[in-house]
């Protein structure tokens, strides 16, 4: 054990990291609990003086708020499980098989993630306004297909690589096809790996602001960030609604977060590590 | 209720996409399999037919389906089916391949879908001539002029917002980059080691210290933008405290850049300092013992010991690090992005994207896409050969 004399200035610098990472967290919560005359005062307490839960009740009786919730939650759900679907056989198919270009698919699938999605926006705008998909839910998860499906492929080659050959080759001695020892082997045994990639796919769109901004434009389609980002605008009468959805949307991403995080960062370093 | 129809609707285009998702792999098993059926070539013309005739009435045609057009659809569809039918009879008799591709397509299909498609299509639109002024048109079925090189000349002669060229955006990008890359892996590092001790509260300040990389970035970046508010927020509140004059924050040009690159250093820390962690964690106890019993300092402990160990972890997460923050657009635009916002702090990626989707300049914006594309490309082939020459 290090010495307690040791340590103090450590503490010290830890405490002070911590509080710069609590204090905006604590600031938007104050402001959520401020009376409305009250909004734009400056002091610096954290449960204001009458406190209130007004705001909290305004975001659900004067917004959409509670829309943009679902809205959100049913696209990044489809988004997650369309994109696993997608990528697990593919996935599948460069862990296990070796084939001519199985080297230069994987490198153009990770060259796409570095590709800024702001770069293909425009033409995927166009595209999806041709297919009259703007404004829908389809054309979102159409283009957040773009970074989630390759994400996913890495993560999940990576977790198939760690799952023994031997147990498909003893399958198919048993008499099952190459896609059953597939689907009656491989897939039941990476429960955890799928669910990481989808986690990854579901929190990439949950979290998403820029693309979602220009394909859903009419407010009855807004994801929650993009409803965010209105209330935000007008500073002076709306930020108590503001602070009030900010804590309520950031409240259960942290408990996921904080829940998952040995597994989500387990997952990132079988993925990208090994590669 | 529009909820319930909205995914209705989700679930109908998954299903049409599943349709064809079905018929290609029921192509890909008749060209794959039934090689030796005599039937082999008629069946794969046809296929091709069918497929060049979905092509003209889908994407080509729609209304304005015209006879020219149905007639290159069906006749690249059949010589391309015919040539990849060839192909996979000279080439897919091993039975791994044959699965392999099998278990690909559907994935490949949509990336080619949604990235290799895009990609051209903003090729073609960078050189031609759209913009707010002939979108309409162009809607309607009009052909767009060809401008040749114009809209690349003007990314670099003209202004890709209202005053700010192309060179300030690219320094500035630099700066960005740079100044943040360093200042996470420095703090970062910093923070890695300190949790790398044994102190009691490690698993608190832990979970404390990744705080900012979990909570949702909208919710961060938009709070922060709040307590920089030159009147109301708490960050001229506490220079005030100290006797210090206000700064306006939200509109004199230094101060929107600052605070921008302070916010995104708050945010990108906590995800050097975790993978930083894992790699520490990983370093054998026993090479610092060796150390200790030959009388190595603590500075040399972290010189010769920490510091090699780490470069494995450290050298990739620095280049994604690099490749994350030139791209990233979040921060920028929920600060600066608001009508009534500026472009003191703009970068090139959201400069690309304010002009595209906020000045409706498209085409010149597509040229724009390209030349930003271009660096990157450069910058990924500099760092593959700086790392091939290391190996060696």
């Amino acid at each position: 054990m290090a010495k307690r004399e040791d340590t103090w200035w450590a503490h010290a610098l830890l405490v002070g990291g911590c509080i710069l990472c609590i204090l905006p967290l604590l600031r938007i919560f104050s402001v959520s609990l401020r009376p409305g005359d009250k909004l734009l005062a400056t002091s610096l307490d954290v449960i204001p003086k009458g406190a209130t839960f007004e705001s909290y009740v305004q975001v659900f009786s004067d917004t959409l708020f509670l829309r943009w919730l679902v809205n959100s939650l049913i696209l990044s759900f489809l988004t997650a499980a369309i994109s696993v679907a997608l990528s697990a056989t593919a996935a599948y198919a460069l862990s296990r098989y070796r084939f001519p270009l199985r080297k230069s698919v994987m490198v153009f699938l990770l060259a796409s993630q570095m590709i800024p999605v702001v770069v293909l926006l425009l033409p995927l705008y166009f595209l999806l306004q041709n297919m009259h998909l703007l404004n829908t839910y389809s054309g979102l998860i159409t283009a957040t297909c773009v970074y989630t499906i390759p994400f996913s492929v890495w993560i999940l080659k990576g977790y198939f690589d760690t799952i023994p050959r031997e147990l498909e080759e003893a399958g198919k001695v048993d008499g099952l096809s190459d896609v059953g020892a597939f689907w009656r082997i491989v897939v039941p045994l990476s429960v955890p790996g799928l669910s990481i990639a989808g986690l990854f796919s579901f929190t990439t769109v949950w979290n998403e602001y820029i693309v979602a901004r220009v394909i859903l434009q009419e407010s009855e389609f807004y994801t929650w960030p993009i409803g965010l980002f209105e209330l935000q605008g007008d500073f002076n009468t709306r930020w108590g609604m503001f602070a009030a959805s900010s804590v309520m949307v950031t409240i259960p991403v942290l408990g996921v977060f904080l829940y998952s995080s040995r597994w989500l960062l387990s997952g990132l370093t079988a993925g990208s590590v090994k590669g | 209720m529009e909820v319930i129809l909205s995914v209705l609707q989700v679930l109908t285009h998954l299903f049409y996409f599943a349709i064809v998702l079905f018929g290609l792999e029921a192509c890909l098993y008749w060209l794959l399999y039934r090689q030796q059926n005599s039937l082999y070539w008629p069946i794969t013309a046809a296929m091709g037919l069918a497929g060049g005739l979905l092509y003209a009435g889908f994407f080509a045609g729609g209304a304005t389906l015209a006879a020219g057009n149905i007639v290159i659809g069906v006749a690249v569809g059949v010589v391309s089916s015919s040539l990849f039918g060839l192909f996979c009879r000279r080439y897919m008799q091993d039975k791994h391949y044959r699965l392999a591709l099998m278990f690909l397509a559907p994935a490949i299909l949509i990336v080619s879908i949604l990235i290799i498609y895009p990609f051209f299509f903003e090729l073609s639109l960078a050189f031609s001539n759209l913009n707010l002024y002939t979108v309409g048109g162009w809607m309607a079925g009009k052909d767009l002029k060809f401008v040749g090189l114009d809209n690349f000349a003007n990314v670099f002669t003209t202004s890709p917002l209202q005053t700010v060229t192309f060179w300030e955006l690219f320094i500035r990008t630099i700066i960005w980059t740079v100044v943040n890359i360093v200042l996470h892996v420095g703090f970062g590092l910093m923070l890695a080691l300190l949790l790398n001790k044994r102190i009691p509260g490690k698993g608190i300040y832990r979970t404390l210290l990744i705080l900012p990389w979990a909570m949702p970035q909208v919710v961060a970046v938009l709070s922060w933008r709040g307590e920089f508010h030159p009147q109301f927020g708490s960050i001229n509140a506490i220079l005030n405290v100290f006797g210090m004059d206000a700064i306006n924050w939200w509109s004199d040009p230094t101060p929107v850049f600052l605070s921008c690159i302070i916010v995104n250093v708050w945010l990108g820390i906590p995800f050097m300092m975790i993978v930083f962690l894992g790699g520490l964690q990983s370093i054998p106890a026993d090479l610092y013992e060796a150390a200790k019993m030959d009388g190595a300092s603590k500075w040399q402990e972290f010189r010769f010991i920490t510091v090699p160990m780490l470069k494995p972890v450290v050298v990739p997460s620095v280049v994604l690090g690099t490749i994350w923050t030139f791209n990233n657009i979040n921060v920028i635009y929920l600060m600066t992005g608001q009508s009534g916002g500026n472009e003191f702090a703009d970068i090139l990626i959201s400069a690309l994207y304010k002009s595209a989707f906020t000045y409706s300049r498209y085409s010149f914006a597509a040229a724009f896409a390209v030349v930003i594309f271009l660096i990157l490309l450069s910058f990924v082939v500099f760092w593959m050969k700086i790392t091939k020459g290391a190996d060696d």
